[in-house]
């Protein structure tokens, strides 16, 4: 009964839509079913105040097309409509597209007046609405219009109909719901009930009307705090907790305003509309971009102090096993550089803008979810964004610990009404990047050896006996000709899945994660696991209280050789060629060396992996609990309580294996003549455990004065503590090999060890943002630190630091120019502490030990004099930047010059007197300065489906010391570069005698033959001395990075590039040293000097340590590893909806990565991205080819 | 649902109160696995390890067993490997850049924790006479470390409190006469205060008292010197220990021996000689390597020297029938060292099996040496013992007075020392001040060779020119000691460092 009824209602209220209502929300109806439409669509039902390019140019069809039908029922305010921007832009492919359809399917409406209305039979469980319909569609000639804004076609119903009639159907379906239909020549259309729906001409009268509303962003989420307004006028108010306001407005004539931060701002013509639900986008502008900045978020176009930022969708578009490495030139002014591939040992090392310190540590402080956490815990796709503020404005929020730079990074939260369950995995193999090539043709390798060893004075290594049976050999079993490095080096598989559920309600979002990492090195040996959780819950439990909570776990189980990184490589370069891992008996005896009279008593990579393994588990926990409260209107209330937990387990076993030499002696016998060479053996073992806890509230305030004094506060209480334990043991000499627990061997001769650590941080800290109508805009940072690090009297400091902005584009002179959407000169200046300084750098620390009396007594005593007033190190920074974006954020750009000068590094003072007694204080001395220069450009265009971007990142920066205790010349000075290379200038080689009796006179002049190099007499005076040295810095010219993307229906492809240009490094020993422990040269050593081969590049093959050659440090050891890399390229496939809907998924996207794959450098032999100066032989960097797959259920 | 508001409002507040830390030592973290000053001075323990501090002090340097090196800046001996640079220093080439820090650097890092201990120890709420006790000690070492400065440089920087910045710390050289005063200071204090105790590793007043006299005599203040001295022989309760004269300084017999007065300890395994140790040192490599002026120094049994036509010295056994004190001294040619075992500690070093090395001091129950023993090396480093006293007093006494019985009687009791038996002084040959103070200086010589006492008692006697000069060194070079050498050069990194700092005259 209730069911007819109501039907019957509904058929009545159907026939009071006016022609003109019908008309539109057919062409509603038309724009559905156009992807990006119908988001507009959904925004309100119609005419939205468009804010993109391209949906400006829909509207403009529209509004052409509606003028030229119905004249003058459009609200005026309409037409007011900004032309400008729109009209002169070329209509692209896909806009073209469009139109034809939408003209085309108005057409066929209009003809389609007649239809055959028939009964029909359904049989349908748990469909949603949506299904429903499109069922009903297909089986009648029925088309349904609706706004998805008013029905709730998601919801889920079951239908069961036997030839009936489709009105009786939709009674059925729609009982009890608020939606109401009205047939009407074929066309359904769906309406909220309402029983007072005003006619479109009602609209247009002029009374003063209230309006409610809801504003929520596109998945249904309630924004609170969002600023809705009446346009051109003072009238505004907020959305409160749950997303809803009232606001009385003039007439239907007016518009509001609705904006939030990170959403794009649209406006609304009210006309009859009571009741709105407002649906927000998420801008695609940067300038609407949402950062996360300390202690809450900022909109990216009201940041006055030097913020980047990056999404984890990007970083995350790459699959590589770790956080760091993603985040390698993605945001400027962060220079990263990982040493090694070694997996589960590939941390990178962090600088923003430039050495802070020599003292204390230059690294930034790291925040996961606002508390101290470790980055290489993190799963990549677990992280939704990730910030670093960089100027010390932004950056002193955080006080005394932020002088290196602040990252901040976010994990992923739940969106509600968006329940997914999301899968991703990817297999990938590594290989080295680079490979050396070695001189491995052992006969060869034999006699350069001996030459080297003749031209040093030595006798030769081999006989010619020995050298002879090679060469009559090659290559056999018995005399090989063996390529170590290409032996050692192989493919590591890469495996990782990721298992994702998150979603929510309006009152609850969830996102639960699980994943796992599975990767082997390139080397034996290797073995990496990686298992990630998290767990990331808020909930509502009253309309103004927030509660919820952030776990993180992580679990790496990581094994290793014993040796690892440049010690493991360089047993590689230093095995000769003339022999093998394994004798050539095939009994699988390891072989040690060639010859027994062969020197040297180095391990071979295989002995090294036959001799044990270290293991090493860490267990990271971040578990967070927060609240969120509304006291009121503006005053929100955020209080965080974290704990931070990594503990980590630690085994090194090593046992004695035996080895032989590789050819046998006269009696046809292997001689053993290694045990493996171990460490030691036994069995070492730590534990060691770190716990950091964190309280902080905060007081956030917002308030809009007038219309334009938009004013923000924030005021907050933080404390930490942190106590870090460990424990080690050791015991030796175990029974047998397998046994890999303390308790397997004997206590005889074991050692144990343990110790403690304890640091507390307690802080007050503010934040002030005024603007002026989103064009001036002024923020204060500061923070009062107390540390338990330095001495009670002086253990609070006062950090802060202010910025001011201009955004130059909103001013009104700029309102015709509207090809520039955003133009913004910022300008900060802040003063910040690096409290990384040591645990009690201000205590005197008494030694503790014995004095015998009559017995045995416990002594203390004072060795060091300290100085009681050690203080955090100071860094201020000065930054001048300017933020530009073009066209609709089509081009941007944004350029920042900074000045950052660190002051008080620690420094151990060396001028005290014996007479004091005691070793010399640590104290604040050394003062460094960096300048240096930021630039992102980004460009992103769309020509009909194929849109496309660029972006380019640079930075270059100059370091120098400006106060330092004591200058060591050539090395650190005042006005120089910290830490200097100070090496001769290698100029050739010596051709001649005659030429090095005319030479100026060099440093090892009298031992000097043809064939050594020749040095740069600087001052030319005819003596080559210490004073000839140049200075070489070791910092780069510059740093940059650029990527480039395109996309056509669903394929994108990405390519990024990253590249370091003028860095030199003084790289030596295996690898680059001839014959170094044995290591085999270079190729490029065939090229080498001799009185046949007159070389002004390459000296007489050597051994290390010759005097010609190593006599002194010279340019000969320094390369230059500038090079540009394709880090990585990207081709992905996204799975249209239609086929995704066929196979019932939400989303599915496939793609194919590889990282590293061409690098253009002038450094031989090995990979130029490598951790500075130092050994030749490193653990490689990783080529990794990866295929993947990412789907959404 | 106001209520649940309003209640999560409360436990919030409530919650959050609990969480913030209002308690002010929040911010107090000190070290949990070594002590700081912060929390130290709690308690008499701790007082008592910032004692053994101190003390600790004295095993380095010239106050450990690199000590007995003092005496190849001497006519004594040789510094063999020239661990200190005594063959230049002994041709008289000193400078200010190769005289060893030791002079300079040890006795300062036992001042700088005297001070600390003085400074800090009163904050500690112990009971008033242990307190006082403790600091007498301390002050006693601190004027033993002020009065090595003294002996070996002059002037010097005195710092009567601890500097608190290397800006306070660098001040000027005090004159002599007022480092000697606050000394005396020190030791007055100590005296009164220290108990008249034996000797076993605390300093005793005994300690103090002979320590005074040491400095009276270098001050060449004969009467107080003297009756110093007197006042340890008869009051305090050392004597000259009867178990054998090159017990002394064997770890066994040096516990509660009688005659130590004060000593550095040593014991293995926890405290063993810094370097390699004596053994390793001495007996294995010969680094101290004695010449002949001091083998000759030695009387024949009769109490002869070995000039004497009468005596009943042997030029073809030299080693026949001598001061039984020499070959428990020095190991000399026709001495093999032989191992537990019977067999004979084998050398191949030509000095140890031709030359003369130091057997004082060495334990020869360790044998056979080698770098293994490093860490059982533990004798105690004897810094003043009865004997010492006696010759000083000796000493005092003939130049404030001229001979008399006292002073025989004083020697006497040295050289009947059971199993040293040497005859009694000849008196009617040493009847004049003169003489006998070539005698005491002699028998001063004999008595603490190889101990690190010549050098300075060479100075104090204004003699080191003249005896240097007698002998040379394996080299052929005639050794010889500047007229400006009785006081060392400040190092020049010293200079650099204390700019108030004046370098010695003559330097």
């Amino acid at each position: 009964m209730k069911k007819n009824r109501y039907s019957q209602k509904k058929s009545e209220n159907g026939s009071t839509f006016s022609d003109r209502e019908k008309w539109l929300l057919r062409l509603n109806n038309q724009l559905q079913h156009h992807k990006n439409m119908k988001l507009l669509c959904n925004r309100i039902g119609f005419f939205p105040i468009p804010s993109s390019r391209y949906e400006k140019s829909v509207i403009s069809f529209f509004h052409t097309l509606l003028n030229s039908n119905k004249n003058n029922v459009l609200p005026t305010k309409l037409s007011s409509l900004p032309k400008k921007g729109w009209v002169d832009v070329k209509i692209d492919l896909k806009m073209k597209l469009s139109v034809v359809l939408l003209i085309f399917g108005t057409f066929v409406l209009q003809a389609n007046s007649t239809y055959s209305q028939k009964k029909i039979s359904l049989n349908l469980t748990n469909v949603t609405i949506e299904r429903l319909l499109d069922e009903i569609e297909s089986r009648t000639d029925f088309r349904f219009i609706y706004s998805t804004e008013d029905i709730d076609i998601d919801r889920r119903v079951a239908v069961v109909a036997r030839r009936q009639s489709v009105d009786v159907i939709l009674n059925d379906v729609f009982a009890g719901t608020k939606t109401a239909f009205s047939i009407d020549e074929g066309q359904i259309f769906l309406l909220k009930d309402n029983n007072k729906k005003p006619s479109l001409e009602k609209i247009l009268s002029q009374d003063p009307i209230r309006i409610i509303g809801m504003v929520t962003n596109n998945e249904g989420v309630p924004l609170s705090g969002a600023t809705v307004l009446e346009k051109g006028t003072t009238n505004g108010t907020q959305t409160d907790f749950d997303g809803n306001f009232s606001i009385s407005v003039a007439d239907q004539t007016a518009f509001l305003v609705i904006s939030y931060v990170g959403f794009a701002t649209i406006e609304i013509p009210v006309g009859s509309q009571t009741q709105l639900n407002i649906i927000l986008e998420e801008s695609a502008s940067s300038l609407d971009e949402v950062v996360v900045v300390g202690y809450g978020i900022q909109k990216k176009a009201n940041l006055s102090g030097s913020v980047s930022s990056i999404s984890g969708n990007i970083i995350s578009e790459r699959p590589a096993p770790n956080l760091q490495n993603l985040l390698q030139g993605r945001i400027s002014g962060l220079d990263i550089v990982q040493s090694t591939g070694e997996p589960g040992r590939d941390n990178a090392s962090f600088n923003v803008r430039g050495l802070g310190s020599f003292g204390a540590s230059s690294s930034p402080l790291i925040l996961v979810n606002g508390v101290i956490a470790s980055i290489g815990n993190l799963a990549p796709e677990d992280i939704e964004n990730v910030t670093v503020l960089k100027d010390a404005s932004s950056a002193a929020i955080y006080g005394a610990r932020a002088a290196n730079g602040v990252i901040l990074i976010t994990t992923k939260k739940g969106k509600a009404g968006n329940n997914v369950i999301e899968y991703s995995g990817s297999y990938g193999l590594s290989r080295a990047t680079f490979q050396p090539d070695l001189i491995t043709d052992s006969p060869t390798y034999m006699q350069m050896y001996n030459e080297a060893n003749i031209r040093r004075g030595s006798v030769p290594i081999y006989t010619q006996e020995q050298i002879d049976l090679y060469r009559a050999n090659p290559n056999s079993q018995q005399y090989p000709s063996f390529d170590w490095v290409d032996y050692v080096l192989g493919t590591g598989p890469i495996a990782n899945h990721r298992l994702g559920f998150s979603g929510g309600t309006e009152n609850t979002t969830y996102n639960v994660s699980f994943s796992h990492l599975d990767q082997e090195g390139i080397t034996k040996g290797y073995d990496y696991k990686r298992y990630n959780a998290l767990m990331d819950f808020e909930t509502k439990i009253h309309k103004r209280v927030k509660v919820g909570t952030n776990i993180n776990f992580s679990f790496q189980d990581a094994v290793a050789p014993w040796l690892t990184n440049d010690d493991l490589l360089l047993l590689a370069f230093a095995a000769a060629p003339t022999f093998q891992p394994f004798l050539p008996d095939g009994s699988g005896r390891l072989a040690n060396r060639d010859f027994t009279t062969t020197g040297g008593n180095n391990r071979t990579v295989e002995e090294v992996y036959n001799t044990g393994s270290q293991t090493t588990k860490n267990y990271n926990v971040n578990a967070q609990a927060f609240t969120k409260v509304d006291i009121f209107k503006g005053l929100t209330w955020n209080s965080k309580a974290a704990l931070t937990f990594f503990n980590q387990d630690y085994k090194n076993r090593q046992f004695p294996t035996m080895s032989y030499a590789y050819q046998p002696n006269e009696s046809g016998e292997f001689v053993q003549i290694a045990n493996g060479n171990p460490g030691f053996t036994g069995l070492r073992q730590s534990s060691s455990r770190n716990l950091t806890k964190t309280f902080y509230t905060t007081l956030n305030f917002t308030k809009t004065f007038g219309a334009d004094h938009n004013f923000a506060a924030l005021g907050g209480y933080e404390q930490q503590d942190n106590r870090s334990a460990n424990l080690n043991g050791a015991r030796f000499n175990f029974p047998n090999n397998t046994l890999n627990e303390l308790n397997g061997s004997t206590s005889l001769n074991q050692t144990t060890g343990g110790t403690a650590t304890e640091w507390a941080l307690q802080s007050y800290f503010g934040r002030v943002n005024y603007d002026y109508k989103g064009i001036y805009f002024l923020e204060g940072n500061i923070r009062y630190d107390g540390t338990s690090r330095v001495t009670p009297e002086n253990r609070w400091g006062t950090f802060g630091g202010g910025s001011a902005a201009w955004r130059i584009s909103k001013e009104s002179f700029m309102e015709d120019v509207d090809w520039l959407s955003n133009l913004k000169l910022r300008a900060s200046y802040g003063e910040l502490g690096n409290q990384e300084i040591g645990n009690y750098p201000y205590q005197d620390i008494l030694s503790v030990s014995t004095y015998p009396f009559s017995s045995l007594s416990s002594s203390a005593q004072l060795t060091r004099l300290t100085d009681k007033n050690l203080s955090w190190e100071r860094t201020a920074t000065t930054d001048f930047g300017l933020d530009i974006e073009l066209f609709q954020g089509m081009l941007g750009a944004t350029v920042d010059w900074y000045k950052k000068s660190t002051t008080g590094i620690l420094e151990s003072r060396r001028d005290q007197p014996a007479s004091l007694g005691l070793s010399a204080p640590t104290v604040n001395a050394g003062s460094l300065e960096n300048k240096g220069i930021e630039l992102e450009l980004y460009h992103r265009n769309s020509i009909g489906a194929f849109d496309y971007g660029a972006n380019v990142l640079f930075h270059r920066f100059r370091n120098k010391v400006t106060r330092v205790l004591a200058e060591s010349e050539g090395t650190v000075e005042i006005g120089q570069p910290y830490n200097n290379l100070f090496v001769y200038d290698w100029i050739g080689v010596f051709q001649s005698q005659d030429e090095i009796d005319n030479s100026p006179t060099q440093p090892n002049s009298g031992v000097l033959k043809p064939g050594d190099l020749k040095i740069r007499d600087v001052d030319g005076n005819g003596n080559v001395g210490p004073e000839d040295r140049i200075r070489i810095s070791r910092f780069p010219d510059y740093t940059y990075s650029f990527g480039l993307n395109a996309g056509y229906k669903g394929l994108n492809i990405s390519a990024f590039f990253q590249g370091v240009e003028g860095i030199n490094l003084q790289v030596s020993d295996w690898g680059i040293d001839p014959f170094f422990q044995g290591a085999a040269p270079n190729k490029s050593f065939l090229n080498a000097w001799s009185s046949t081969n007159p070389s002004n590049t390459v000296p007489a093959v050597y051994v290390n340590g010759y005097s010609g050659v190593e006599g002194y440090s010279s340019t000969y050891h320094i390369q230059d590893a500038s090079y540009l890399r394709l880090k990585n390229v990207n081709i992905s496939y996204t799975f249209p909806k239609r086929i995704l809907d066929m196979i019932y998924l939400k989303g599915l996207v496939i793609y194919v990565s590889g990282d590293n794959l061409i690098t253009w450098t002038n450094y031989e032999g090995s990979d130029p991205e490598r951790s500075g100066s130092g050994r030749f032989a490193q653990f490689p960097q990783l080529r990794i080819i990866t295929t993947g797959l990412k789907l959404k259920l | 649902m106001k209520t649940i508001y309003k209640n999560t409002m409360l436990l919030l507040v409530v919650l959050c109160g609990t969480l913030v830390s209002c308690d002010k030592e929040f911010l107090d973290k000190n070290p949990t696995d070594a002590i700081s000053s912060q929390t130290f001075w709690q308690n008499e323990k701790d007082v008592a390890m910032g004692l053994a501090g101190v003390y600790r002090r004295l095993r380095d340097g010239f106050y450990g067993n690199r000590k007995l090196w003092l005496d190849t800046y001497s006519d004594n001996a040789l510094d063999r490997h020239s661990f200190y640079g005594f063959g230049s220093l002994t041709q008289g080439i000193v400078n200010s850049t190769n005289v060893t820090s030791n002079f300079y650097n040890s006795p300062y890092a036992g001042i700088a924790s005297c001070n600390f201990f003085l400074e800090n120890a009163d904050q500690t709420p112990i009971d008033e006479s242990t307190l006082t006790k403790y600091k007498a000690e301390v002050r006693f070492l601190r004027s033993m470390f002020y009065f090595d400065l003294v002996q070996a440089f002059g002037d010097v920087v005195l710092y009567k409190t601890a500097p608190t910045s290397i800006e306070e710390s660098k001040v000027k050289q005090s004159p002599k006469a007022e480092v000697l005063a606050f000394i005396h200071e020190d030791l007055d204090f100590a005296i009164t205060n220290l108990p008249n105790d034996t000797y076993n590793g605390h300093a005793v007043k005994g300690s103090a008292q002979a320590l005074k006299a040491r400095v009276l005599l270098f001050q060449q203040k004969w009467d107080e010197a003297a009756s110093m001295a007197q006042q340890v022989m008869m009051d305090g309760p050392f004597e000259i220990y009867q178990g054998g004269y090159q017990n002394l300084f064997l770890t066994q017999t040096q516990q509660q021996n009688p005659e130590i007065i004060f000593s550095t300890k040593f014991l293995s395994p926890d405290n063993y000689h810094v370097g390699e140790g004596i053994e390793v040192e001495l007996g294995w490599y010969g680094s101290i390597q004695p010449y002949q002026n001091l083998v000759d120094d030695y009387e024949t049994i009769d109490g002869k020297e070995i000039t004497d036509p009468t005596s009943m010295f042997d030029p073809a056994n030299p080693f026949l029938n001598r001061d039984p004190r020499l070959r428990m001294t020095v190991k000399v040619p026709i001495d093999p060292y032989i191992n537990p075992d019977g067999s004979i500690f084998s050398e191949t070093d030509p000095l140890l099996t031709g030359g003369y090395s130091q057997k004082k001091y060495v334990e020869l129950a360790r044998l056979p040496f080698g770098r293994g023993k490093i860490n059982l090396s533990d004798q105690n480093i004897v810094h003043i013992r009865y004997a010492d006293v006696l010759l000083m007093y000796a000493e005092a006494k003939n130049e404030a007075t001229g001979p008399d019985a006292t002073i025989y009687s004083a020697l006497n009791e040295i050289r009947s020392r059971v199993g040293v038996n040497m005859p009694n002084v000849d008196e009617g040959k040493y009847n004049t001040q003169e003489t006998l103070r070539d005698y005491i200086r002699h028998e001063r010589r004999i008595e603490l060779a190889l101990e690190g006492f010549r050098y300075h008692d060479l100075k104090r006697w204004n003699m080191a020119q003249e005896k240097l000069s007698t002998v040379t060194n394996p080299g052929g070079v005639q050794l010889s000691f500047g007229e400006t050498n009785n006081v060392l050069p400040f190092s020049l990194n010293e200079l650099d460092k204390n700019p108030e700092l004046d370098q010695k005259e003559g330097y």
